[in-house]
């Protein structure tokens, strides 16, 4: 069940979602690669190594609708990515291509892990493009998320379009816009190729048990079943308003998820949380 | 009986762990007020060593957790794997009732990374110190220790009170928070205190697993004792886990050697390579 998505053959419509497969490489070398994965997006890559966020990090809510989560973006900064990892996505045997999920705190952070991976020798095999992470807090404008300024999202999708280069370039949506549409837009005008649709819902879940947050950073990104139907509304705006290929995700957990976002406007589609229960799920979502 | 039909469908392998779709077997043996043994039937068992664990998910989860394996041996048509749970909130209330009535489950397993082998050398004398169910997790290295004909251990265990202790532990020491008026921290400090008893002399190994601030208590009780301080000493780690296999990053911890995850490269790490973990915790909702 292969597919086309912006110039690249997938074997498969199934990618593993940021976050929720590691780099892949963990996987790969444990013998648990599913087979039927098409890409892995990598866990987000920032200019400098970040150790993460308190524990505990992970919740599940009661009535197992939703995973909460704030692992505070924990990644060995994007020098000791392309050390640690490189080596073995460009290894012949690797069986897919990466996304490169990218998130910053200005602009320049963005541009700067981009051009690094850009400018890797031999990395067109194994380097399928780069997913933004729009959702981080822009510290030079006060903290505001990229996606909710739209001058300062048209911004950074431009000048990480330039340095990307003949890569293509997907923006990650947040599922909290109130426009996504009109924000696709913009990213679409600013010259991304594709946008991901969505990211984590920002979520809190208190322990009346204990008097305590559940996750030590206090609020956590809701992943899970609960937000399917909230991405699929706004992977539906998206899809009214521009014609870029677009990318599901959210609460896949079976067949008829994936034909859900299909039939909505995706053509390909991430699985994240599910990853974590059992690594070889895609295999049983074709 | 192992349902074969769901046993041979439902396996996958990876190089060191393996993921079975089964079911408990339908026995859940009380052994204290609030800890129950329970079993769950798997049709094939794997290479492990003590000190490892297993991610159990059961009814609608979304994801697993983590238990220690205390056991696994051939019975009832195939292998029972035992795990031991304490009853402390719904998801166990409600793990207690799968357990009793035979239902379906998920376990990936055998996970985490094997303690040194020096923990399991006959010539070695380890110290074991646990508080509350983090004895599961010591037990089965304290059982191998004495198949191997190491009578000499010595065995620390706090509890919270006297109707939660597991009689059949075998300790050397109990520490009771309930025996003399409870205060805060007091199982803490009697498991300190019991570290300067004299029976301690030739320890070459110390190994300790239980709540986090026991954990911390004795770390720095631990390193104030010349006698101890400069022994080898691992730690179990629980932290919350959404995998167990890596993928997650949700239990990782900061080391000497950089973020290490619980579930792969611990969860026992050499006390002096823990950098920061225990106060690295999130706040409480009132005051957050």
């Amino acid at each position: 069940m292969s597919v086309e998505f912006l110039g690249r053959t997938y074997k498969t419509p199934l990618w593993v979602a940021s976050g929720t497969f590691g780099w892949g490489v963990e996987a790969y070398e444990g013998g648990y690669f599913a087979e039927s994965i098409g890409a892995v997006v990598s866990k987000g890559v920032s200019p400098l190594p970040m150790d993460g966020a308190p524990h505990p990090r992970i919740a599940e809510v009661n009535g197992s609708c939703a995973v909460l989560n704030a692992i505070g973006l924990q990644n060995s900064g994007v020098d000791g990515v392309i050390s640690k990892y490189v080596p073995i996505w460009a290894g012949q045997d690797f069986p897919a291509p990466i996304w490169i999920n990218v998130f910053a705190e200005n602009v320049k952070g963005f541009t700067d892990v981009i051009s690094k991976f850009v400018a890797l020798e031999g990395n067109d095999h194994w380097l399928a493009g780069f997913e933004l992470n729009v959702s981080c807090p822009n510290v030079d404008k006060g903290g505001a998320e990229f996606a909710s300024d739209l001058e300062a999202l048209k911004n950074l999708v431009s000048s990480s379009k330039k340095v990307a280069s003949k890569f293509p370039l997907m923006v990650k949506m947040s599922p909290l816009l109130s426009s996504p549409g009109e924000v696709a837009k913009v990213c679409e005008n600013s010259g991304a190729d594709a946008i991901s649709v969505s990211n984590t819902l920002l979520s809190a879940l208190p322990e009346p048990e204990t008097n305590k947050w559940s996750l030590g950073r206090r609020f956590g990104g809701m992943s899970g079943p609960a937000l399917k139907p909230l991405s699929l509304r706004v992977l539906a705006q998206v899809r009214e308003a521009t014609k870029l290929p677009l990318c599901g995700i959210g609460g896949i957990r079976s067949k008829h998820d994936v034909q859900e976002y299909l039939c909505s406007g995706a053509t390909v589609v991430q699985v994240g949380t599910a990853n974590f229960s059992n690594p070889w799920v895609c295999d049983e979502l074709l | 009986m192992v349902d074969e039909k769901i046993a041979k469908k439902t396996l996958f392998e990876a190089k060191e762990f393996s993921l079975f779709k089964t079911h408990f077997a339908s026995k859940a043996e009380k052994v204290s007020q609030r800890d129950f043994r329970l079993s769950i039937n798997t049709p094939h068992k794997l290479d492990w060593t003590p000190g490892q664990f297993v991610m159990l998910r059961w009814g609608q989860h979304l994801i697993g957790r983590p238990f220690a394996i205390v056991d696994w041996q051939e019975g009832d048509g195939g292998f029972v794997l035992e795990i031991w749970v304490r009853r402390l909130g719904a998801a166990t209330e409600e793990l207690f009732c799968f357990a009793e009535k035979g239902r379906p489950c998920e376990v990936t397993l055998p996970l985490g990374t094997s303690l040194p082998s020096a923990f399991l050398k006959r010539e070695s004398k380890v110290l074991f110190v646990s508080g509350g169910v983090g004895a599961a997790s010591v037990l089965p290295v304290w059982r191998q220790r004495r198949a191997l004909g190491c009578s000499s251990d010595f065995w620390i265990h706090g509890e919270r009170a006297w109707n939660d202790f597991d009689a059949s532990l075998g300790c050397d020491v109990l520490c009771l928070e309930d025996s003399k008026g409870a205060t805060r921290g007091f199982v803490q400090g009697r498991v300190t205190a019991a570290l300067d008893s004299s029976k301690l002399g030739s320890i070459s190994h110390v190994l300790c697993c239980g709540p986090t601030p026991m954990l911390q208590a004795l770390s720095s009780a631990l390193e104030a004792m010349p006698m101890l301080a400069k022994l080898p000493c691992y730690l179990g780690l629980e932290e919350k886990m959404g995998c167990g296999i890596g993928l997650c990053f949700s239990c990782s911890v900061k080391t000497t050697e950089g973020m290490q995850r619980c579930c792969m490269e611990g969860p026992w790490f050499e006390r002096k390579k823990i950098v920061n973990h225990f106060t690295f915790r999130g706040g409480r909702p009132d005051v957050s």
